[in-house]
């Protein structure tokens, strides 16, 4: 009973010390988070990693198993309070909408809103359906609609009684690329006008960083980072958070007089101790050409892809054989095939990470 | 620290189990239930018999062996033959009267087999109207003159049984054809096979599954027949069943004979299963589109229909009309007070049973979503395996069963209060509905949980999380949207327990006589054409679910045509 008795946030969402398994598989472990009023905060995780499970915890729709769940300074989970999904002011969005195919649009939204005054029910659904652009289609089925505009309405679902915290799980990933922008922007709009603590659950680093006001990165059951996107993107803990944010290309050296020799040159390694193993870590976007570069490579390929030209290079490796490198070069510069080039690397896109022995 | 996890433990398991209630315990409960007369069943094989034992084994065993498998080779093949030909037909072809014969095919489904038995031998035994004018026009004057085919015969049984039981056949043949990718037999075409070595070497082998699975339904059917190898006096273990238990008197005996044809079940169903594991199939490409429906034409199309036609009318249309020329001839006589009070009996059982069979299978189904844990599952295949076990089996487990808790009740009862309490459940109807309960609620289990199956768990959650307790969610969400299946499910069980003969027979109440009953009774005494219309309304009852089974298949068929544009 150490923790459990301290108390919590006034406002907002505060998750503290969570874990949660399935039939002996430990899924989460010992999660904290808070999201204040107002605020996005995105899970971001690969499949299977846990975060699904966190939202489901905190819907209260998985009856937690330890740690505490408190919301606008009520306890709704812990060692001995259970407050069931339907008495937490909570809302979800589902990946597939999950509208009721036996209600009319109009209905769904109204389903949500039985504990006001029924005078107002009808008002406040129209409402929050006008807020999503949906009104025009009140007594509509759900089956008619396209999938853009079934999360809208499921949005306006999800807001109707103002719920305190709103989750979303990655709402957006039944959608096709136009129509999943289209649909983020009306729900960024809709949330940042509201007053909830939100929620999302998703696996698309883009998205997160389009949604979400922080991210906690989420990985095997356990959050290894939180920060605002920029601060993830710009100083990423480790290999895994940096691997999410965009393609890499992956060396490994050893430290030797504070600097490690790579294909792509030798790089200063402030800070880790002679001889230790280290892994190097280039976004393709810090890979540029350089004619003054000591580092050589031939051009294999070049696709421009719209706003970027991808190259794919190979690069000595100093052992004999050739490092497949990508490079990724604003605008149209499109270096020839098999043409040699020198390469350099712009500091800011270069990481460096220990390495444990043998893991290489 | 570690004090504190363990006690969170302990809480977590708890929590765990509130959620949920007492679903999983109900469904335990039933499962047991459920499972009494086959543990029974199993249970006498340990109790020794001897000589009776040794006596049947000697004597009718064979001949019960012999007997069930010719009728399994017999109905095997002639239902194979009609189903997957008239399957691929009407998929694959197009012929004039196609879309009609794509319903048409199942309408035998609703005619029990015996009722075909009796109305065949009425028509074709040597005082039956067709002999009778084979005769007038020959000018013959005795059966001596000439040689006519015995329709009570083991080929006979296996004549009738192949045009009721087809439907099986063909319904889930023509379905693994519908499921099939054309793209694969396209793929078959380009690659320079002909039409019909595409059927054979690859429309065929993908339909494998569903053919076999028709199949095994229409063997566990032959082998539950009681009242066809009964009135045509085939030997098997139903009718010896029967024999053993009524003529002889001699219940564990006959509990006996009932596990021998139990394992005769069981290698049919674990044959299905060890084909279905072995090939599994899968569909490579998940292109569909509309089926080629290769046009026929003159001689072609001609044979088509009559290949459709043939089973139709064998099946459904000639014994049918056979029924209603007889009823309008003997209404006078034989629809009277007495046959609504059958008619009465008959509902009254079917809806009771339907009620209650809907009623449990929606909470097990709802016990089964919440709850999907191995127990849970486990329960509720159990529960559901009793459509596997013939009826005649069913009844003896369950007598068994009631007369020693019945025995027990009573002595027990006596010993306490000095009353005697005497039989509670054997012969009442309590007992008999626990007996279809049994038989038939696989039927509603499936029903109920593939309509539950088809909503999305995230609807549960975003009632829940929109303000609704469980209960709720249960009566604003899910009946609604399957409400359609639990009718669904009601009717089936109604029909079958309007249908069943052997159960009711062995467990009605003294006196209590039902559709089915009486035509039994009325065809044994040989009153062929008096048993028409108590026969002939057990076929019209069974005409509504077949003809719900034909919308919906006309409405799927449409839906694959949409798919394709």
């Amino acid at each position: 009973m150490t923790h459990d008795s301290a108390p919590v946030p006034e406002k907002g969402l505060f998750v503290e010390h969570v874990s949660h398994a399935y039939d002996g598989l430990q899924v989460v472990r010992d999660v904290s988070l808070t999201v204040p009023p107002g605020e996005i905060l995105c899970l971001l995780g690969p499949s299977g990693c846990g975060k699904t499970t966190m939202l489901r915890v905190i819907a209260g729709l998985e009856p937690l198993q330890s740690g505490r769940v408190a919301l606008d300074g009520a306890v709704l989970g812990d060692a001995v309070t259970y407050v069931p999904p339907e008495a937490r002011s909570v809302s979800l969005l589902f990946q597939d909408f999950a509208l009721f195919p036996h209600l009319t649009v109009l209905e769904n939204v109204m389903f949500g809103l039985s504990r006001m005054p029924s005078a107002e029910r009808r008002p406040r659904a129209l409402d929050v359906l006008a807020q999503v652009g949906m009104d025009g289609y009140a007594d509509a089925y759900p089956h008619v609609l396209s999938g853009g505009q079934q999360q809208r309405v499921a949005l306006a679902r999800a807001r109707g009684p103002r719920p305190r915290l709103m989750l979303l799980d990655e709402p957006f990933s039944n959608l096709d690329f136009t129509l999943r922008r289209q649909v983020r922007d009306i729900v960024l709009t809709v949330l940042h006008a509201s007053s909830s603590a939100t929620l999302m659950v998703t696996h698309d680093s883009e998205e997160a960083m389009f949604m979400g006001d922080r991210i906690a990165v989420m990985n095997d059951g356990r959050i290894v980072q939180q920060g605002t996107p920029e601060q993830l993107y710009t100083a990423p803990g480790n290999a895994f958070v940096l691997g999410l944010f965009g393609e890499v290309n992956r060396m490994t050296g050893r430290v030797a007089q504070g600097h490690i020799q790579t294909p792509l040159g030798r790089l200063c390694a402030p800070g880790l101790p002679e001889g230790a193993a280290a892994e190097v870590l280039v976004r393709a976007e810090g890979v540029r050409p350089d004619d003054r570069a000591a580092a050589r490579g031939i051009v294999r390929t070049s696709r421009m892809l719209g706003r970027s030209t991808l190259v794919h290079l190979d690069v000595d490796d100093g052992a004999g054989g050739a490092l497949h490198v990508h490079a990724r070069l604003p605008g149209r510069t499109m270096p020839a095939e098999n043409e040699r080039i020198g390469l350099g690397l712009i500091d800011e896109h270069v990481f460096i990470f220990p390495l444990a022995d043998g893991e290489r | 620290m570690q004090a504190n996890a363990a006690g969170l433990g302990i809480f977590g398991g708890w929590r765990t189990r509130r959620g949920t209630g007492g679903w999983p315990l109900f469904a335990f409960a039933v499962a047991m239930l459920v499972s009494i007369p086959v543990l029974v069943i199993v249970g006498t094989v340990f109790v020794p018999t001897g000589e009776i034992w040794s006596h049947l084994a000697a004597t009718v065993l064979p001949r019960y062996i012999a007997n069930s498998v010719w009728l399994m080779v017999g109905v095997g093949i002639g239902t194979l033959a009609i189903g997957v030909g008239t399957g691929w037909l009407v998929t694959m072809y197009r012929f004039p009267g196609r879309a009609v014969f794509e319903w048409a095919l199942l309408l035998p489904f609703a005619v029990p087999a015996y009722v075909l038995a009796y109305t065949y031998t009425g028509l074709l035994e040597f005082a039956g109207p067709f002999q009778t004018a084979l005769r007038e026009f020959f000018g013959w004057t005795s059966r001596a003159e000439y040689w006519f085919p015995e329709i009570r015969s083991i080929g006979g049984a296996i004549w009738m049984m192949t045009f009721v039981l087809y439907p099986y056949v063909y319904l889930l043949s023509r379905a693994a054809f519908l499921e099939q990718s054309v793209c694969v037999l396209e793929v078959s075409r380009t690659l320079g096979c002909t039409r019909w070595r595409s059927f054979r070497q690859v429309a065929l082998p993908l339909a494998r599954p569903g053919i076999v699975a028709g199949l095994s339904f229409a063997l566990i059917e032959t082998l539950a027949d009681f009242g066809t190898v009964q009135f045509f006096a085939v030997d098997t273990f139903t009718t010896g069943i029967f024999r053993t238990w009524i003529g002889l008197g001699e219940p564990m005996a006959a509990a006996q004979l009932g596990a021998v044809l139990m394992i005769f079940v069981f290698l049919v169903v674990a044959a299905e299963r060890a084909t279905r594991g072995k090939g599994r199939v899968h569909h490579t490409s998940t292109r569909y589109r509309g089926l080629p429906e290769f046009p026929l034409r003159g001689m072609m199309s001609f044979g088509a229909q009559l290949v459709c036609f043939a089973p139709v009318f064998f099946g459904f249309l000639l014994p049918g009309a056979a029924l209603a020329v007889w009823s309008v001839e003997t209404w006078d006589t034989m629809v009277d007070a007495a046959f609504f009070g059958y008619a009465l009996n008959s509902f009254t059982l079917a809806a009771t049973t339907a009620a209650i069979a809907v009623a449990v299978a929606l909470v097990m189904a709802y016990g089964l979503r919440l709850a999907p844990t191995r127990l849970m599952r486990s329960a509720t295949r159990v529960a559901s395996m009793g459509y596997a076990i013939p009826g005649a089996v069913i009844a003896v487990g369950v007598l068994i069963a009631y007369t020693a808790v019945d025995h027990a009740v009573d002595s027990w009862m006596q010993a306490l209060f000095g009353v005697s309490t005497g039989l509670l459940f054997t012969g009442t109807l309590a007992g008999i509905v626990f007996a279809y309960l049994v038989r038939f609620l696989a039927v509603s289990f499936n029903t109920t949980e593939a309509g539950l199956a088809k909503i999305t768990p995230s609807m549960d959650a975003a009632a829940r999380t929109l303000g609704r307790k469980p209960g709720a969610v249960l009566r604003q969400v899910h009946a609604p949207l399957m409400w359609g299946s639990v009718l669904t499910a009601a009717m089936l069980v109604f029909v079958d327990v309007m249908k069943e003969l052997p159960a009711t027979l062995l467990l009605r109440p003294f006196n209590f006589d039902t559709l089915a009953i009486r035509a039994y009774q009325l065809a044994s005494d040989e009153r062929l054409t008096d048993a028409s219309s108590a026969a002939l309304a057990v076929v019209l009852v069974g005409v509504v679910p077949v003809m719900m089974l034909s919308v919906a298949i006309a409405r799927s068929r449409a839906g694959h045509a949409d798919d394709a544009r």
